[in-house]
């Protein structure tokens, strides 16, 4: 038995606790609430004058797939093997010894969605994981990826489709193919089938597709329309530009991983960028995420994103569930992360000050339980 | 102009209700005692922070616009040595990043020419000698169009080199391009007939040590590699990024260093000791924090300082990396960096403490006139 004792503890779940205490058993939560009496034999942290939260969540990464300190041989993030390659898996390429996971530690962030990039219109499989390593969901979300696709003279298998319309177009007839199959009306080849079988996964609603849309409202349009048309579950990714369009987002339903916030509008697909767009889009009662896309943003500093976006007009509470509760319910994990409620994973942030103060320290990180930090 | 209440912080110590005078773009006295005040502007700073203009004095502001087009890489690409071009014949002083600035605080800002990096790939490009750095206030006014000379070596000018199909493609390589172009200066200095050459006209003001070299450098090895080159040549230098400082820390006590940022990813070999935790280790140096805006946004430069604070540093020593030291390093401390009688009037006051998220600028005041006023909206 562990406990964590004193300290402000925000469970992400109803009220900050004030003098609190969080008793852990077998890696799990088993109390949350006001100090009190415990037996003696446990391990007890002092977290007196300390704040407390969960471990940060990050719904959208490449940890593990592009290690740091090494050069582009061992990017393995986007593969042009083709525009459609359903069938790869980031679990192949996963490099549980990227530096980057020890230094994520050290900013707080306990789970990641990790996954391939956004080269191709369907990228692949992305998992979830501990950054300890202990992976939760091997097969997490399929990569879709809108805008205009180049394949950079390579010989790929299928050409690549150049424009935003024929990106949009190339997913919308293979779900039509994918659903024909489905439904016995057509056979398909076996290498064809082994990619159609992930994909059926995200028709039946099995599978989360996670969507990048980086360059314009239009393609917010288009994948918003076919979310509806073929009823998957998704998050839309970046959103660059999403606050244009926040009232259409907000009735859809659909959660946004936003940013990387702090990047600047560098090149022509990044006209849309602002800090503000996640602040207008959770006013307006949009589910948000941020993400740090690392290596964009090193994965350490996801906290530090979140106070990008207070500073651009959210509260502390808003701005730290976009690292906790929301990132935690949109990958479909918040019954083990995201909050310190009883029953869930004992992920625990102990810092020297709220941890969206830029100056506070993180100086202890539980993660099931156990002290890695 | 008269600033009237608040808490100042200089950054050397903190006055509660001070009352600063402005005059002809100068600060001209700062008193504590509150008196009859009859100003044509008087504003009224009770329970806000007022703080030094920040200095970021190594950004690509005006040289990487919105929306980046051909041209915009910072450098020529055709010839590794252009000391003779200058950043401000192209920069474009209608970059919305100059708007940024104001609304993050930063008053003064170091443009040098720059390096590119395509979004997503591993490592950085530069040449060799990119050319000369200015130094410019945000309100668009040209303090120093000759300010120094930027210099890059290690990883960085080896890729680039090596894509172009150019030379040289090592470190000795790079090195003894430098030391030759050097030499040749020097000669060309004592020559009395001789033919007017851009290239090394543009050296002897270093030479001369009438401005320093900006060196963009990254591991320990580079940086002992230049500390010699420096030695050979007595010329003063400025190391810029310096990832690896705190590995040699003992050889840069007298070396000023433009640090960072140190939020940034792990790209390519030479940047594996990248930490922002490493700031611990930076303390006791010379150095102040940089943006290198765009890679972050310059509006996040007090952001960046605030991290510090989390590495042992105190507030004033934290504010004094983004004003005072970051002035020394210009070597316009005499100018700016504080809010000294004296100095120019670059000031900033903040609606709550600094380096707090939800702190906002409310005035960013710059030669001693209102720049930036945040709205009502909000």
């Amino acid at each position: 038995m562990i406990v964590v004792k004193g300290g402000t503890i925000w469970t992400g779940a109803g009220k900050t606790i004030e003098n609190g205490m969080i008793i852990i058993e077998s890696g799990k939560i088993s109390y949350v609430g006001p100090e009190k009496k415990i037996d003696a034999k446990a391990d007890v942290i002092d977290a007196s004058g300390k704040f407390i939260t969960p471990g940060f969540v990050d719904a959208h990464s490449h940890i593990g797939l592009i290690p740091e300190g090494l050069d582009w041989e061992y990017s393995d993030v986007n593969d042009y093997t083709g525009p459609v390659t359903p069938q790869m898996k980031a679990i192949d390429a996963l490099d549980p010894y990227d530096k980057a996971f020890e230094d994520a530690i050290t900013g707080g962030v306990t789970t990641v969605y990790t996954g391939p990039g956004s080269a191709n219109v369907i990228g692949g499989v992305g998992l979830v994981m501990k950054t300890t390593g202990e992976i939760i969901k091997k097969e997490a979300a399929l990569k879709m990826a809108l805008g205009p696709k180049r394949n950079r003279n390579r010989k790929s298998k299928e050409p690549y489709p150049t424009t935003r319309m024929g990106t949009v177009a190339l997913l919308r007839n293979t779900f039509l193919s994918v659903k024909r199959w489905m439904e016995g009306d057509q056979e398909v080849d076996k290498e064809k089938e082994i990619q159609y079988e992930v994909i059926s996964k995200v028709l039946k609603k099995e599978l989360m597709a996670k969507i990048h849309l980086s360059t314009s409202p239009d393609e917010i349009v288009a994948v918003l329309n076919l979310i509806k048309e073929f009823g998957i579950k998704a998050s839309i990714d970046h959103v660059f530009g999403g606050d244009l369009l926040a009232d259409e987002i907000a009735k859809s339903g659909v959660p946004v991983v936003y940013g990387p916030p702090m990047i600047s509008k560098l090149y022509s697909a990044f006209r849309y960028v602002h800090d503000g767009i996640p602040v207008t889009l959770a006013k307006k009662g949009v589910l948000v995420a941020i993400m740090t896309d690392h290596p964009v943003i090193p994965q350490k500093h996801l906290r530090f994103l979140a106070s990008v976006v207070v500073r651009n007009g959210l509260d502390y509470d808003e701005a730290l569930k976009m690292i906790t509760v929301n990132p935690a319910k949109i990958l479909g994990i918040y019954d083990r992360v995201g909050s310190l409620e009883v029953g869930k994973d004992a992920d625990i942030v102990v810092a020297s000050d709220h941890p969206l103060k830029v100056y506070s320290k993180i100086e202890k990180v539980l993660i099931g339980g156990k002290v890695v930090l | 102009m008269v600033i009237k209440g608040g808490v100042l912080l200089t950054p050397f110590e903190e006055i509660r209700d001070p009352v600063i005078f402005i005059e002809n773009e100068k600060i001209v006295r700062i008193e504590t005692k509150a008196e009859e005040i009859s100003d044509d502007v008087v504003i009224d700073a009770k329970g806000r922070y007022i703080v030094p203009g920040f200095i970021d004095p190594h950004t690509h502001i005006g040289v990487y616009r919105l929306e980046a087009e051909p041209g915009d890489h910072g450098f020529e690409s055709g010839d590794p040595l252009t000391p003779h071009l200058n950043v401000s014949d192209g920069l474009d002083i209608y970059d919305p990043a100059f708007d940024d600035a104001l609304k993050g605080g930063v008053t003064t800002i170091g443009v040098l020419p720059g390096s590119y990096m395509s979004f997503g790939t591993s490592v950085e490009r530069i040449n060799i000698i990119p050319g000369q750095g200015a130094i410019y206030k945000t309100n668009k006014k040209e303090i120093k169009r000759y300010a120094f000379l930027k210099v890059a070596v290690g990883e960085h000018p080896k890729r680039f080199l090596s894509e172009q199909k150019m030379v040289p493609t090592t470190r000795m390589g790079i090195m003894a391009e430098l030391r030759s172009i050097f030499i040749k200066a020097k000669d060309y200095m004592k020559n009395e007939k001789k033919k007017f050459d851009p290239k090394l006209e543009a050296l002897i003001p270093v030479i001369e040590k009438k401005i320093p070299l900006r060196v963009h450098v990254h591991t320990a090895r580079d940086i002992t590699t230049f500390l010699n080159f420096a030695k050979e040549f007595d010329i003063d230098v400025i190391f810029d990024h310096a990832t690896e400082a705190h590995l040699v820390k003992e050889k840069l006590s007298d070396v000023p260093i433009v640090y960072g940022p140190v939020v940034f990813s792990r790209r390519g070999t030479e940047l594996k000791n990248l930490n922002s935790s490493n700031l611990k280790y930076m303390k006791g140096l010379l150095f102040s924090l940089t943006t290198d805006h765009p890679t972050i946004p310059i509006q996040y430069l007090d952001l960046l300082a605030g991290l510090s604070i989390g590495e042992g540093f105190s507030e004033k020593e934290a504010l004094s990396l983004i004003t005072i030291n970051a002035a020394k390093i210009l070597g316009m401390d005499d100018r700016i960096g504080s809010v000294e009688p004296g100095k120019d009037a670059d000031i900033v006051i903040l609606s709550g403490k600094p380096f707090d998220p939800e702190t906002k600028v409310l005035y960013t005041i710059v030669d001693g006139e209102i720049v930036y006023k945040r709205g009502d909206e909000e």
